[in-house]
């Protein structure tokens, strides 16, 4: 821009932005920063020695209120000043422990976001056709009973079952509410485009595999490594993880931190992430091979004997005998001690079941009761295959060993492009430092979904790193395995799992889902208990397990209680096996979320009423929606933020605009309304059904009961008293060892065998019957689920040799987050979209020299499925077969300030491309949104995608936005 | 694999390789011009025609049915007045004007305006006169189906639509006719018919190779879609469910 031209009115724009940016940087600078205070200073004196005096003095006059980011599901301790009620500026909250003061870009663009033209403040109704971006302003009361008259007159018409629901994407945080919504109505059909393609595989897993918490660094459960003081963490394997990215100012905070102690770190990720730039070994692994490289660690800990050995005999199930017996009725299921020893007397009580194992002492196959390792009466060999009175048999420990056996260092490094000394390196630093392994969402969006956390676990339970300090694997928390007696006084139980919803909570609440760790007759006598209390309760949720659509195949699902996305996107499009027909959207822009988001768009027509919610429009809700419901942004709606540490903070209604309300709320008031509707009860709905609050004192007084306030103005007017909350004991290790109060023996784990079941078995027992979601009705039995890591070559394959070769389509592309937004979210977030204004896709130069593409040219993708454009962005950090774009990019571009406004869904958007059909995650029925083919031409920027920093000023905060004035709570 | 439905013509692709073939984006800024249908072929117009009158499940069946309707040229009023009275309308997202102005601008039907003697005012007769002074010379507005929209009802009658849904899955054609009876002659609630249905071997089909069991509405969501039911207070046949009933009764 030249000095004639530059006008009033551009260099407004121009200086704003670029202010804003300036903002931004030296807000974010202590987010990546590796240097650790010295010993002897206090982290909590270093952040308050930052705050200089220039920067207090821009903090004269104004509120300040303490409050929680939302940028990501990580939500960092923040603080927000406001002048006038309008939230000038934020910044992090220096006494997180683990954020320190950060905070993110994501967290910052809370600024505009809130603030955003894009803002919807009142209830909308579509006014014009879908796809058309008109809408008409209708009150609270009209908009409730629209909702509620379309969704009654569908139930009326088509039963329960026309009802569904959905969530996620981001910027709403209504999963319990999605989830239960439908068993109000009584349908069986939710679901969300993370699930299976994010963090349920690994999350769940996790609960079958030890009872414990999971290695997603992603999501707050790896906390243990981030500890201050007495960390004894030496080395983190992240594997598929980009913290620095995803979670910049906790995770990515946290790991520089671990960092600039002398932590040792393996990256694996194809990408050159800025956590792979710090790593002490980067393995860019080949997308989707991650089985393989599993497989190698493995082997190569077994044959160097790198194990732990002694954990892995007592604390593992892999000594355990399998039956190898196709015939059998326990066929690839740990032999019993009964089975085969008919006058074996257990000692153990009956949920803690004695198995077999080929004994070392006695050089025989023989009983393995649960103990103590050193009260234990056999010495278990861990590999073992032979025959015992004319059956085969193999340990556990060598069903594995035979898997990782072709897994050479040569061998992987050829199938996963990388080189066999950093693949010796990397595990050499993992055996060699205490430590563990910590994961995060690009396992869940492959077929490999279920393999690879198997193998991460599997990987530290061999090496015994779990309920340690510094390890990842913990269970942490407080009150483990505690239970309160009759007579008050706390006692510890043998360890078990609930299942069905978040800590088993459906399984109460309706009697259904097994408990694993108890026995079978308690199991039975638990579930007749509660029939008989709440049979009809009990059976209606049992018909909607089995109901559910895609759990005869997908039976990992039910974890979360969601159904399988393709199949419920294929039964709207042909009726069967019933046709979901009102759709009831609680977050987020499904058109950026969903795989294949194409096909999705196709069945659009089929879907009766379209209903949305969220703070802004996004092209799903203008391509779809016929009613919206508006949201509340974060700095208005109150929560309790997830933990760091053990300490828990306040996410505060700092300030308050339109008509929004917080994110339960709609649901509850239609539901309610739905109920007056029919006259007191929804016929065939569950009861409780939702579980939302359907007020605002509601949601506030949950906040305060939850930080330990009597009510939500004591809180919010003491708020340093009650913020952060600590957890107390939330540190616990070694519980497995401690002595249960109720049989005298070694907690063990929350498993049915008590041990780490590094074999899960309980996925064989769930492929066969549902066990332990789908109890007491069983599930129809579905092929067998491997319990263990096995290799998997991606059905779309770049190998010449592989079935899956098109060479039409020769690089495998994979993604992955940028810093700059949070999945779907953010795109209206002008500062954000300056410094990221489109589609990138990373590409090696050489690669790029061979396509006669330069830096920064625009291509064209093609997958199997359709097209889109991006610019390149010319990296070494990729191999030269691999492509790697942003997740979820999809600018939103509906404005009429553009020559040529589109729903922008289609142009850029990854998941145009992604694959949405079989082969799926067996356990998960997850689908393929990273590790597919596609092939790269050069081509020109698509007319409607912007670019420009001036493009995005519509963007900004209007003047009428920030004087949009405090508005009181709507419900 | 999708199933054709027996419905109106708008297939829906396969979750697999259906590309990009087809333009999703919808610019529906005010200013965009929109082609004369002497611009478009007649199957270009016929499938914008399509699009239109399925995009939205709960006006499907009333856009249908203002295309019968005005095949004779029929004042706004009255239009107005006859989709009001389908018992689909009730669920309809939106009024009458603005569905039978999404069929104009779809080239299914004229928008025609006369004077007070009944002639066409035409754009020549409308050249220099200002808003109000056209507003004068029209005294009534009124619709008439296109070539194309005939085209598009004759495509779609209820009577095909139903010889396609029994000859897709013909194991089902007995409790197609058995649930037409039963809705013959008083109107039945839904769980009238999940019960008549239940535990039927006929609810059990094939999907993907795998045996799965469907819940009653497919039959009454297939039928509806076919043009033979109608909810009024509950399932009802339609005129042309009742004559596809005697056909069938009679063979």
């Amino acid at each position: 821009m030249t000095k004639s031209n530059l006008t009033r009115r551009s260099f407004v724009k121009v200086s704003a932005l670029a202010g804003a940016a300036t903002a931004i940087g030296a807000s974010m600078a202590g987010c990546m920063s590796e240097s650790a205070p010295a010993p002897e200073e206090p982290a909590k004196e270093t952040t308050a020695t930052a705050e200089s005096a220039p920067a207090e003095d821009s903090k004269a006059g104004l509120t300040k209120m303490r409050t929680s980011c939302h940028g990501c599901i990580q939500m960092c301790p923040a603080i927000a000043y406001l002048k006038d009620g309008v939230v000038v500026k934020l910044e992090g909250d220096p006494e997180a422990p683990v954020s320190r003061g950060s905070l993110c870009i994501k967290g910052l663009n809370q600024l505009h976001t809130m603030y955003s033209p894009r803002r919807v403040l009142h209830p909308l109704r579509r006014a014009g056709e879908r796809g058309e971006n008109k809408w008409e302003v209708i009150s609270w009361d009209e908009a409730i009973t629209e909702a509620a008259t379309h969704i009654k007159d569908a139930i009326d018409k088509y039963g329960n079952y026309a009802f569904f629901a959905s969530v996620g994407g981001g910027g709403s945080y209504s999963f319990m509410e999605a989830m239960t919504l439908p068993m109000a109505f009584g349908s069986p059909t939710v679901f969300e485009p993370g699930c299976a393609q994010c963090y349920l595989p690994r999350w769940a897993l996790s609960k079958l595999f030890y009872g414990g918490d999971d290695q997603s660094i992603a999501d707050n459960a790896v906390q243990e490594i981030f500890k201050p003081e007495d960390n004894q963490t030496e080395v983190v394997v992240i594997w598929g993880a980009q913290p620095s990215v995803s979670e910049t100012a906790e995770s990515g905070r946290g790991m520089a931190e671990l960092r600039a102690a002398g932590v040792k770190t393996v990256v694996v990720d194809p990408n050159f992430s800025p956590d792979a730039v710090k790593a002490d070994v980067w393995l860019p692994v080949r997308p989707g091979s991650d089985t393989k490289l599993l497989l190698s660690w493995f082997r190569y800990i077994f044959e160097n004997k790198l194990y732990d050995e002694e954990f892995t005999k007592y604390w593992t199930n892999l000594p355990f005998l399998i039956d190898m017996d196709e015939k059998s009725e326990r066929y690839k299921l740990p032999v019993l001690a009964q089975d085969i020893f008919p006058d074996f007397k257990q000692t153990t009580p009956e949920n803690t079941p004695a198995y077999v194992c080929f004994d070392l002492k006695t050089n025989q196959v023989a009983p393995f009761e649960y103990s103590a390792p050193a009260d234990a009466v056999v010495d278990p060999e861990i590999f073992w295959a032979g025959e015992y009175e004319g059956k085969s048999y193999k340990t556990a420990g060598q069903i594995y060993k035979e898997e990782a056996d072709p897994w050479t260092l040569e061998k992987t490094a050829e199938e996963c492009w990388l080189q066999a000394d950093k693949i010796e390196e990397a595990i050499k630093l993992y055996v060699e430092n205490n430590g563990g392994i910590a994961n995060g969402v690009a396992s869940d969006m492959t077929e490999s979904a279920s393999q690879v956390p198997l193998g991460c676990m599997g990987l530290d339970s061999i090496m015994g790193r779990i309920n340690k300090p510094g390890v990842t694997m913990t269970q942490k928390g407080g009150g483990y395995f505690a239970a309160e007696s009759e007579t008050g006084e706390t006692k510890s139980i043998r360890p078990v799992t609930y299942n069905n919803g978040f800590g088993g909570m459906f399984s109460d609440m309706y009697g259904i889902g097994a408990v694993i760790g108890l026995s079978d007759a308690q199991n039975e006598e638990r579930i007749k208990a509660m029939a008989e209390t709440n049979g009809e309760m009990q059976k209606r949720h049992n018909q909607l397990l089995v109901d559910r659509l895609g759990m005869k195949d997908h039976k990992g699902l039910y974890a979360w209680c969601h159904s399988h996305i393709p199949t419920v996107r294929n039964a709207i499009a042909t009726g069967e096996p019933f046709k979901p027909r009102v759709w009831f959207d609680m977050s987020g822009n499904k058109l950026a979320m969903l795989g294949n988001a194409k096909s999705w768009y196709d069945v659009f027509p089929e879907v009766d009423y379209i209903i949305g919610q969220y703070p802004m429009l996004t092209s799903f809700h203008i391509e779809a929606c016929d009613l919206v419901f508006p949201l509340r942004e974060w700095l208005e709606e109150p929560m309790v933020n997830m933990t760091q540490l053990d300490t828990q903070w306040l996410q505060n209604e700092c300030t308050h605009i339109g008509e929004t309300v917080s994110h339960s709320i709609p649901a509850a008031q239609v539901v309610n309304k739905c109920r007056e509707m029919w006259g007191g009860e929804i016929p065939g709905g569950l009861m409780p059904g939702l579980l939302a609050s359907a007020t605002e004192a509601e949601v506030k007084q949950g906040v305060a009961d939850t930080l330990g306030a009597p009510d939500w103005e004591t809180l919010q007017a003491n708020t340093d008293e009650y913020v952060p909350f600590v957890t107390p004991n939330y540190w616990n290790y070694g519980q497995h060892e401690q002595i249960c109060d109720e049989d005298g023996l070694p907690s063990g784990f929350a498993t049915e065998s008590r041990k780490i079941e590094t074999y899960c078995q309980m996925l064989i027992k769930m492929a066969r019957t549902g066990y332990p979601y789908c109890y007491p009705e069983p599930q129809e039995a579905c092929a067998d689920y491997s319990p263990i890591c096995c290799a998997i070559e991606p059905a779309e394959s770049p190998m010449e040799s592989a079935e899956g070769y098109d060479a039409e389509y020769p690089f495998v592309l994979t993604s992955g987050r940028v810093p700059y937004f949070h999945h779907g979210t953010m795109r209206h977030a002008p500062f954000s979209r300056e410094l990221f204004p489109t589609a990138e896709i990373r590409i090696n130069p050489a690669s790029a020299k061979e396509l006669g593409i330069e830096h920064m040219d625009w291509v064209k993708v093609t997958s199997r499925r359709g097209e889109v454009h991006a610019r390149a962005y010319l990296t070494e950090g990729v191999n030269p077969k691999t492509v790697w774009m942003e997740r979820f990019w999809n600018p939103e571009c509906y404005d009429a300030s553009q020559a040529n406004p589109t729903g922008g869904w289609l142009e850029c958007n990854v998941n145009v491309l992604t694959k949405n059909d079989a082969p799926f995650n067996e356990v998960y029925g997850s689908y393929t949104n990273r590790g597919f083919t596609v092939k790269i031409e050069k081509s020109t920027r698509p007319e409607n995608i912007w670019v420009e920093p001036e493009e995005f000023a519509p963007f900004l905060p209007t003047s009428e936005m920030l004087a949009e004035p405090q508005t009181k709570d709507v419900f | 694999m999708d199933t054709a439905e027996p419905a109106f013509e708008e297939p829906i692709p396969a979750v697999q390789g259906d590309g990009a073939e087809e333009s999703a984006v919808t610019d529906k800024s005010e200013e965009a011009s929109v082609p004369t249908i002497e611009e478009l072929t007649f199957d270009q117009a016929y499938d914008i025609l399509g699009r239109c009158v399925t995009r939205h499940p709960l006006n499907r069946d009333v856009l249908y049915d203002a295309l019968v309707y005005c095949a004779e040229e029929r004042i706004l009023r009255d239009a107005e007045n006859h989709l009001a009275a389908l018992p689909a309308f009730a669920t309809a997202t939106q009024n009458q004007y603005f569905l039978l102005m999404s069929l104009v601008k779809a080239y299914g039907l004229d928008y025609i305006e006369r004077d007070e003697a009944g002639e066409l005012v035409t754009a020549d007769r409308k050249e220099g006169l200002t808003e109000d002074e056209i507003d004068d010379l029209v005294a009534t507005v009124s619709f008439k189906t296109t070539e194309v929209g005939l085209s598009f009802v004759e495509q779609n009658k209820p009577q095909a639509r139903l010889v396609s849904l029994l000859q897709l899955n013909p194991e089902r054609v007995d409790t197609y006719r058995e649930v037409l009876e039963f809705v013959d002659g008083q109107p039945r609630s839904y769980n009238d018919i999940k019960e008549l249905l239940a535990g039927r071997p006929v609810l059990q089909t094939f999907i993907d190779g795998k045996l799965e069991t469907m819940q009653p509405s497919v039959f009454v969501d297939k039928l509806e879609r076919a043009g033979a039911l109608v909810w009024n207070n509950g399932w009802t046949l339609t005129r042309e469910g009742k004559e596809f009933l005697i056909d069938l009764q009679n063979k």
